[in-house]
C-alpha cells in the first residue's frame, strides 16, 4: 500500500517535471531548433558590428528581440540550375559599364575575387540570376500598411512571373525563342481593397539593356487596357512603403546602379521560417518584433543609382551567398539619412527558397509595409498565353 | 371607426418605430462588422467574391440658372408649368442627393468558367429635400428619375484554349481617350443625374452583348500579343437598341433646349427588337516593336437622334408621329499608344472616321449625311516637381481631339463641341498623391487632382477634386466642376454652362 502510494507521488511529480521540462524544451526549440542565444536591448552593443544599421536603431530603441538559432546550410538549387551553372561557367563577362554580355543560364560568376574592382556588380549580378524556377508563382500576397499610430490597411495581390532567358528546369532551355527579344513577364493581380480590386499589370522586361520595361495596366474604373509609363521605377505603388524597384526586395535593372563591394561580414537574417507563421508586430512602432536569427557571412554591397532624381540615395545590401538573394536592406535619402529597411524572412525546403514575409520599414516618416505570401509555386509551366494583353483583361475582372 | 382610425395610426407608428429600430440596429451591426471583418465576402471555398459599395453623391450649384437654359424661362420652360408660378435652379439649391448600394459578385466556377454580376439599387432624395426642385420636373418622370434597381450587369466568361468569349450584359470599351470620347462607341451614356462627371464605368449602360476573342497563338507578321474580337448586340430582346440617357425636362442636367415630349420620343424612337436591327463590330489589336495598335470597324446605330421634320409637322398636325431618327452608321477607326524612354512619355491616340453620319440644320428641318473624320493625341508623363511633393512625381496627361466634318456648311448643327467645320478641344490632368499622417488610411491617403477642357471656340470645364481615404473602406471625393460657353449653340458645355456646382461623394467599400 505505501509503496503504490510512493509510486503514485513519483509518478505525478516526474510527469508535472517532464511536462515542465518540455514546455521549456518546446519554447526553446521551437520549430524544432534550439535558441542558442539573444540580442535584446540589455546587449545589442556587443552585436553592434555584425548588426545592420537599422537593425541595431531598432533593438536600441524598441522591442525586438532576435533569438539566434544555429545556422543551417542546406540550400541547393535545382540540378538544372547547379548543371547550367556548370555548362555556361565563364561565359558570362561584364563589360566597362559593367553590363552583363554572354549569359546563358546558371549563376553567372561563381567565383568571386574580393580585390576585384567589378565584383560588387558581379555579386549584383549573381542576385539578379539567382535560383528561383523558370517560373514562379506567389499566389497570395497581402501587404499590411502601418501607420505611426500602428493602424493599418491591407492591400492583397498575388503575382506570378515566366522566365524567357535564363532557363534551367522547363523545356525549352536556355530560352524561349521570341524576336521582340523578351527577358521576362510580370503579371501582378490586385484583389484589394475594392478601389483597386480588378487592377491587373502585365510588365515586359527585355534583353537589350537600353530597351524599357513595358507596362500594361487594366484599369477597372477605366474597363481597359492603359499603357503606363516605367521610367519612375523610385516611385512607390498602391499606397505602400514599397517602390516599383523594391519589388522582391530588387527588380529594377542592374545596368541602373553603380555597384561597389563594400565587404564581406557576419550579419543575422531569418533564413529557415515556416511559411505559416506569421510574425508578430511590434507594440511600439511598425515593424515585426523579433524572430529566429541564424548568423550568416555575407556580401555587403552597396548600389548607387545613376539617375539624379531617383528617390535614394544608396541602398546597401546584405547578400546570403547561400540564395544569392537579398537577406537585408538599409536605404538612405537624398541628405544621407536612414530612411528605410527591407527585411527578407525566408521559408527554405529543399531547392525553394522565398521571402515569405518582406517588411519595408519607412524611419524618417514611422510606417511600414509588411508583405506576407501566404502560397508560393516554382515551375508550373504556366502558358505563354497567360501572359498577354488578352489574358491580362480576362484575369483582372 | 374612431377606433379603427387610431388604430391604424398605431399600428403605422409601430411599423415605423420597428423599421427605424431595424434600420439601426443593421447600421450598428454593418459599421461593427465592416472594421472587425474580412474586408469582402469570399465564400464556397474562395471562389464567390462578394464585394461592393455604399455611395452617396451630394451636389450644389454654385450659380443661378440663367433664364433661357436652367432658369427655365421662355423657350426652356417645361410645358406642365406654363401659367404656373415656379422658380428655376438656383444658386445654393441641393440638386442632387443620389444614394447608391452596388453589391458585385464573382463566382469562379471553374478556371475557365466565371460569372459576374453587378446589381445596383439608387435613390435619388433631392426631390423631397426640396419641393421646387420637385415641381420642376413633370410628375410622371419623377419616379423613374427618383429610384431604379436594376440588375446592371451579368455575364460569363468561357475561356477555352484561345478562345474568350463573354456573354451578357456588359460594357466594352474601346479606345485611347480620357475625359471624352472618341472610340469609345459601343455603350451609350447615363447624362441623367451628373452628366459626365462620375467614372465612366458607373454611367456607360450595360448592353446584352457577345463578345468573342481569339488569342493568336504565335506572332503574326510583327505583331505579338495579337488577337481578334468580335462583338455584337442583338438587339432583339430587352428593349433592343439603348440611346444615351438623357434627364427628364426641369431637371438639374436637362438640355433646357430639349421639351419633354422630345425625350419621350427619343426614348419610343429607338428601332423595333429585331436581329435586323444589330449592331456588330470587329477589332484587331497587336504588339509591335513596342507600339500597341489596334484597327476597327463597327456597324452601330447613333446613340442621339436626329429629327425628322416632316413627322414633326405631322404629329403638330395631330398625327401620331414620331419626329425622333435613329440612323444607321459605319465607324472604322485605330488606336495606338507607345512608351518612348527618351521623353519617359506614354504617347498614345486613336481617330474614327464616320460614315453617313446624320447632322439636323440648325432649323431642323433638313437632315445631311456626311462623312467626318476625328482624332486624338495624347500624351502622359510623370514629372517630378520636387518643392510641391518630394515622394511622388506628378502625373501629367494632355490631349488634343480634333474632327472635321466633310461637306459642312454653316446650317448644320454638327452636334460637338462648336459648329465649325473643323472642332478642338483640348484637356490636360494633373494629379499627386500627399500623406495625411492624422488621417487614417496609411500613406498617399490625399489625392488632388485638376482636370480642364477647353474649345478654343470659347467653351470649357474645369474641375478640381480631392480624394480622402480614410483606412480600407471609406473614401471621400469633394470638388468642383465650372463651365463657360460663349453661347447655348456650342453643343457640349454651351447647354450646361450655368451648371457651375460643387459636390461631395461619401463611399464606403466593402
Amino acid at each position: 500500500m505505501m509503496k503504490r502510494k510512493a509510486v503514485m507521488i513519483t509518478g505525478a511529480i516526474l510527469s508535472v517535471f517532464l511536462l515542465v521540462c518540455s514546455s521549456y524544451a518546446y519554447e526553446n526549440t521551437r520549430m524544432g531548433r534550439e535558441v542558442i542565444g539573444k540580442i535584446d536591448k540589455s546587449n545589442v552593443e556587443e552585436y553592434k558590428d555584425v548588426l545592420t544599421a537599422t537593425q541595431y536603431y531598432r533593438i536600441k530603441n524598441w522591442d525586438p528581440v532576435f533569438e539566434i538559432v544555429p545556422t543551417v546550410t542546406d540550400f541547393k538549387p535545382s540540378p538544372g540550375y547547379i548543371a547550367a551553372s556548370e555548362q555556361y561557367k565563364g561565359t558570362a563577362k561584364l563589360d566597362a559599364e559593367g553590363n552583363m554580355v554572354g549569359y546563358r543560364a546558371g549563376l553567372p560568376f561563381p567565383d568571386i575575387d574580393l580585390n576585384d574592382p567589378q565584383a560588387g556588380s558581379k555579386v549584383a549580378w549573381n542576385l539578379y540570376w539567382r535560383y528561383y524556377g523558370d517560373d514562379r508563382f506567389y499566389t497570395s500576397f497581402t501587404g499590411y500598411i502601418l501607420d505611426r499610430n500602428m493602424r493599418q490597411r491591407i492591400n492583397r495581390s498575388y503575382t506570378r512571373r515566366m522566365n524567357y532567358t535564363g532557363r534551367v528546369d522547363l523545356e525549352p532551355k536556355p530560352e524561349i525563342p521570341n524576336t521582340e527579344g523578351i527577358e521576362y513577364k510580370d503579371l501582378l493581380m490586385q484583389r484589394f481593397p475594392f478601389e483597386v480590386k480588378g487592377t491587373g499589370l502585365l510588365t515586359f522586361r527585355y534583353t537589350d539593356p537600353k530597351k524599357d520595361d513595358d507596362l500594361w495596366a487594366y484599369v477597372p474604373s477605366m474597363r481597359r487596357i492603359v499603357r503606363s509609363n516605367t521610367s519612375q521605377r523610385s516611385d512607390t505603388w498602391g499606397g505602400t512603403d514599397t517602390t516599383w524597384d523594391d519589388v522582391y526586395i530588387w527588380a529594377g535593372r542592374n545596368q541602373t546602379q553603380n555597384f561597389k563591394l563594400l565587404r564581406m561580414a557576419d550579419a543575422y537574417h531569418v533564413r529557415h521560417e515556416p511559411k505559416e507563421i506569421f510574425p508578430e508586430n511590434s507594440k511600439n512602432f511598425p515593424c515585426v518584433a523579433g524572430g529566429y536569427y541564424e548568423k550568416i557571412t555575407a556580401y555587403v554591397v552597396e548600389a548607387t543609382p545613376k539617375d539624379p532624381n531617383y528617390i535614394y540615395k544608396k541602398r546597401v545590401w546584405w547578400i546570403d551567398p547561400m540564395f544569392w538573394d537579398i537577406a537585408l536592406c538599409d536605404i538612405y535619402d537624398r541628405k544621407d539619412r536612414l530612411w528605410k529597411s527591407i527585411t527578407m524572412r525566408m521559408f527554405t525546403e529543399g531547392d525553394i527558397h522565398h521571402s515569405h514575409t518582406m517588411e519595408f520599414c519607412d524611419y524618417v516618416n514611422t510606417h511600414a509595409t509588411i508583405w506576407h505570401s501566404f502560397g508560393f509555386a516554382k515551375n508550373q509551366n504556366t502558358p505563354e498565353e497567360d501572359y498577354s494583353l488578352s489574358s491580362l483583361e480576362q484575369f483582372a475582372r | 371607426m374612431a377606433n379603427m382610425k387610431n388604430f391604424r395610426a398605431r399600428r403605422k407608428t409601430m411599423k415605423k418605430v420597428k423599421l427605424t429600430i431595424l434600420s439601426l440596429f443593421l447600421s450598428c451591426l454593418f459599421i461593427i462588422v465592416s472594421f472587425e471583418t474580412a474586408p469582402c465576402f469570399t465564400l464556397l471555398d474562395g471562389k464567390l467574391d462578394v464585394n461592393g459599395f455604399l455611395e452617396n453623391w451630394s451636389g450644389w450649384r454654385l450659380e443661378d440658372g440663367l433664364s433661357n437654359l436652367h432658369g427655365f424661362q421662355g423657350g426652356s420652360t417645361p410645358l406642365h408649368l406654363i401659367g404656373q408660378d415656379y422658380d428655376g435652379l438656383k444658386a445654393g439649391d441641393y440638386y442632387l442627393s443620389r444614394n447608391t448600394i452596388q453589391v458585385e459578385l464573382n463566382y469562379e466556377l471553374t478556371e475557365k468558367l466565371v460569372l459576374f454580376a453587378i446589381w445596383r439599387s439608387w435613390y435619388e432624395g433631392s426631390l423631397d429635400f426640396d419641393k421646387d426642385l420637385e415641381k420642376l420636373i413633370v410628375s410622371k418622370e419623377r419616379d423613374d428619375y427618383r429610384r431604379d434597381n436594376d440588375l446592371r450587369e451579368i455575364y460569363v466568361d468561357l475561356v477555352p484554349g484561345n478562345w474568350h468569349f463573354r456573354i451578357g450584359k456588359q460594357q466594352i470599351v474601346w479606345g485611347e481617350s480620357f475625359g471624352f470620347r472618341m472610340a469609345d462607341i459601343i455603350n451609350p451614356l447615363d447624362y441623367t443625374y451628373q452628366f459626365i462627371h462620375p467614372d465612366w464605368e458607373d454611367i456607360r449602360v450595360p448592353l446584352w452583348m457577345a463578345d468573342i476573342r481569339y488569342a493568336f497563338p504565335c506572332q503574326v507578321g510583327p505583331f505579338s500579343n495579337a488577337f481578334a474580337e468580335f462583338v455584337v448586340m442583338p438587339n432583339s430582346f430587352d428593349g433592343g437598341m439603348q440611346p444615351n440617357n438623357l434627364a427628364p425636362h426641369g431637371a438639374n442636367w436637362s438640355f433646357p433646349t430639349y421639351p419633354q415630349f422630345f425625350l419621350d420620343f427619343i426614348d419610343k424612337g429607338t428601332p423595333e427588337e429585331s436581329l435586323r436591327n444589330a449592331e456588330y463590330g470587329l477589332r484587331l489589336r497587336g504588339v509591335a516593336n513596342g507600339w500597341d495598335v489596334s484597327m476597327f470597324a463597327f456597324y452601330t446605330w447613333t446613340d442621339t437622334p436626329v429629327v425628322n421634320f416632316n413627322k414633326f409637322l405631322q404629329f403638330l398636325g395631330g398625327a401620331a408621329a414620331n419626329p425622333m431618327e435613329y440612323k444607321r452608321t459605319m465607324m472604322a477607326g485605330g488606336t495606338f499608344n507607345v512608351y518612348e524612354g527618351r521623353t519617359q512619355t506614354v504617347f498614345r491616340g486613336e481617330c474614327v472616321l464616320r460614315y453617313n453620319e446624320p447632322y439636323n440644320s440648325l432649323n431642323l428641318t433638313k437632315i445631311y449625311r456626311n462623312e467626318s473624320f476625328a482624332y486624338m493625341l495624347g500624351a502622359d508623363r510623370p514629372t517630378w516637381i520636387k518643392p510641391l511633393n518630394k515622394v511622388h512625381p506628378f502625373y501629367i496627361s494632355a490631349q488634343l481631339f480634333q474632327k472635321y466634318v466633310f461637306g459642312f456648311n454653316d446650317r448644320m448643327a454638327s452636334g460637338e463641341t462648336s459648329n465649325d467645320q473643323m472642332q478642338t478641344l483640348i484637356t490636360l490632368f494633373i494629379n499627386n498623391s500627399y500623406t495625411w499622417y492624422f488621417l487614417p488610411g496609411g500613406i498617399d491617403n490625399v489625392t488632388p487632382s485638376f482636370f480642364g477642357m477647353y474649345d478654343p471656340s470659347g467653351e470649357g470645364w474645369v474641375r478640381l477634386q480631392l480624394n480622402i481615404r480614410f483606412g480600407d473602406y471609406w473614401r471621400c471625393a469633394v470638388g468642383t466642376n465650372m463651365y463657360w460657353a460663349s453661347d447655348n449653340s456650342q453643343a457640349f458645355f454651351g447647354l450646361v454652362q450655368d451648371n457651375s456646382n460643387a459636390y461631395l461623394n461619401l463611399r464606403f467599400e466593402f
